[in-house]
């Protein structure tokens, strides 16, 4: 387990995610600011940075190439005040491990500070393909931590939303694609999930491709969807039956979230699309 | 130069076809329907055979399996009074070589079907990777022939769109089409294009990937797209300079035609996006 550096130690939201960590036992400094950190850099060994949340992510990106001169392959979580898509890609392109704007939440970035503390295959897990701000495709590696990466960018990415709308898109995209990494690929770190966001005037498009065989709708019976009307509770009994856990309400949150959920043929590609009023107000970050 | 097989020879459309493949010096016969078709086959070779325009699909590829039983390489240009996306998709599997309904035009089937005479590599050019009435995803070789064929059954597919729409549609995915198998892969039929045709409730999706690096836009310069407002004629100029062909609307047609039109940022895919109007999505 490597130790973490927290940058900027006179902020709540600093003492926050230092607690939830000590919590977790794990090792962690404060740094007073970006001089001090490459300072303790020199001195000892840190596996994981998280930057001060006061900051732009263009300075960030820039202290994180200076640390990783002295500890190359340092994680960086980068908080910031704002991001613009061109920033979100570039933190991509910088292999950040995530990235957060307002609001925060503490226990989610410990969360991803712990898991990026014990990570050592995470760098080529994210693998832009091709990035512009309305248009970005990536391939990533099939495991839990790399989907959780993913959806703090596109999270960023999605920021011009309206805060219902992004909500309501990021939680169809999480459970398309936790189910494309599971199902897909049985959580095969050595197989890969496409996904390619595309943000248009008039709608919000995600399309995730897996590496699997797909499934058949009619073998969907432990799931929700799939449900009768009549027997809204159908595939509980379904799942007890097959020693399953408790859950199959993914795809029935995820289709009652976005407008549109299409799925191809053989399943192992879907289409996520969001309308949007091109009139409605927009949150401007 | 191969034999074309003309089913039906009572309706007009059957007569302009073949007035149309006559005037190109190709070598037609008629059959009265699909037992004649099927016992002239047996006769002679033939290696195009374009079905009677009253036809149901389901009908007609029932006799294309009979008559490949035949002539295994028949090539087939299916004519039929309408379709449904699942009998497009089953055409499409049946390695049909391209698909109307009305309105006919006699000239653009006399022409695909000239197509087919000469065409020998035709077979694998359209490859169904993944197909469902509102999902069809190909894998076509970039030659001009096979981007003609596809249209057909594009048009095919959105035919329950209102025909202005459809319309609309079809000339801007023609033209990315051709971007694609021309700017992006040199027509080299031995490289691909992706296309993807999704139909949602509330709009239709055309997703195009070519082989090729892509383009940056301050290199359009031989494109009416990239025209500055003051000079909307700026590309024939540089199209001069360069002696290439009077042309470059292309893309300028393509987005406005479709409400929207994205490229990636290294060029090579495209995405047409058409909403449909409250009123256009019952019939869709």
């Amino acid at each position: 387990m490597s130790r973490i550096l927290i940058i900027g130690d006179h902020c709540n939201l600093s003492s926050e995610i230092g607690a939830a960590l000590k919590s977790l036992e794990l090792p962690l400094e404060y740094a007073a600011g970006h001089a001090d950190a490459l300072k303790r850099l020199r001195m000892h060994s840190f596996g994981v940075v998280v930057t001060n949340c006061d900051s732009a992510v263009e300075e960030d990106l820039a202290l994180l190439a200076e640390m990783r001169e002295i500890r190359p392959g340092l994680k960086c979580i980068v908080l910031a005040r704002q991001s613009t898509p061109d920033e979100v890609i570039a933190a991509l392109r910088a292999r950040v491990f995530a990235c957060f704007t307002p609001p925060f939440d503490a226990c989610e970035i410990a969360h991803l500070a712990s898991h990026a503390a014990s990570e050592s295959q995470w760098r080529d897990d994210i693998q832009v393909l091709s990035a512009k701000p309305g248009w970005v495709s990536v391939r990533v590696n099939c495991r839990m931590v790399t989907a959780e990466r993913l959806m703090t960018f596109a999270k960023e990415l999605s920021a011009q939303l309206p805060p219902d709308t992004r909500q309501e898109v990021m939680v169809a995209l999480r459970e398309i694609l936790l189910n494309a990494m599971e199902h897909g690929a049985a959580f095969n770190p050595e197989q890969v999930v496409e996904v390619t966001s595309i943000r248009t005037a008039r709608s919000f498009v995600f399309y995730v491709h897996d590496p699997g065989a797909g499934f058949r709708r009619e073998l969907l019976t432990h799931a929700a969807i799939a449900n009768p009307v009549d027997d809204p509770a159908a595939h509980i009994a379904k799942r007890e039956e097959a020693g399953m856990r408790p859950g199959g309400y993914g795809l029935l949150l995820a289709s009652g979230t976005v407008d549109e959920l299409i799925y191809s043929e053989i399943g192992n590609e879907v289409l996520l699309i969001k309308y949007v009023d091109p009139e409605q107000p927009t949150e401007t970050k | 130069m191969s034999r074309i097989l003309m089913i039906g020879h009572q309706c007009e459309l059957s007569e302009e076809i073949g007035s149309a493949l006559k005037a190109v010096n190709l070598t037609l016969e008629c059959a009265a329907g699909h037992a004649d078709a099927l016992a002239l086959l047996r006769m002679r070779t033939f290696s195009v055979v374009i079905t009677s325009c009253e036809n149901k699909v389901e009908a007609d590829l029932a006799l294309l399996a009979e008559m490949r039983s035949i002539r295994p390489e028949l090539k087939c240009i299916l004519l039929t009074l309408s379709s449904t996306p699942n009998e497009v998709i089953a055409a499409l599997r049946a390695h049909v070589f391209a698909c109307y309904t009305p309105p006919f035009s006699a000239r653009e089937i006399a022409r695909v079907a000239s197509y087919a005479a000469t065409d020998g590599e035709w077979k694998d050019d359209i490859q169904v990777l993944s197909a469902k009435p509102n999902w069809l995803s190909v894998r076509v070789n970039c030659r001009i022939v096979t981007a003609e064929r596809l249209m057909t059954f594009e048009r095919e597919l959105t035919a329950r769109l209102p025909e202005r729409t459809r319309r609309e549609m079809m000339l801007a995915l023609r033209e990315i089409l051709m971007n694609a198998i021309e700017h992006g892969a040199a027509f080299n039929p031995d490289r691909t294009v992706e296309v993807k045709a999704i139909h949602a409730a509330r709009s239709f999706v055309f997703h195009v990937r070519d082989p090729g690096t892509g383009f940056r836009f301050d290199h359009l310069k031989h494109a009416a797209i990239a025209n500055p407002p003051d000079n909307p004629a700026a590309h024939v100029l540089e199209r001069e300079k360069e002696g290439m062909r009077p042309g470059g609307f292309g893309l300028l047609v393509a987005s406005g035609t479709v409400d929207e039109l994205i490229f990636n940022e290294i060029g090579n895919e495209v995405l047409l996006i058409k909403y449909l109007p409250a009123g256009d999505r019952e019939t869709a």
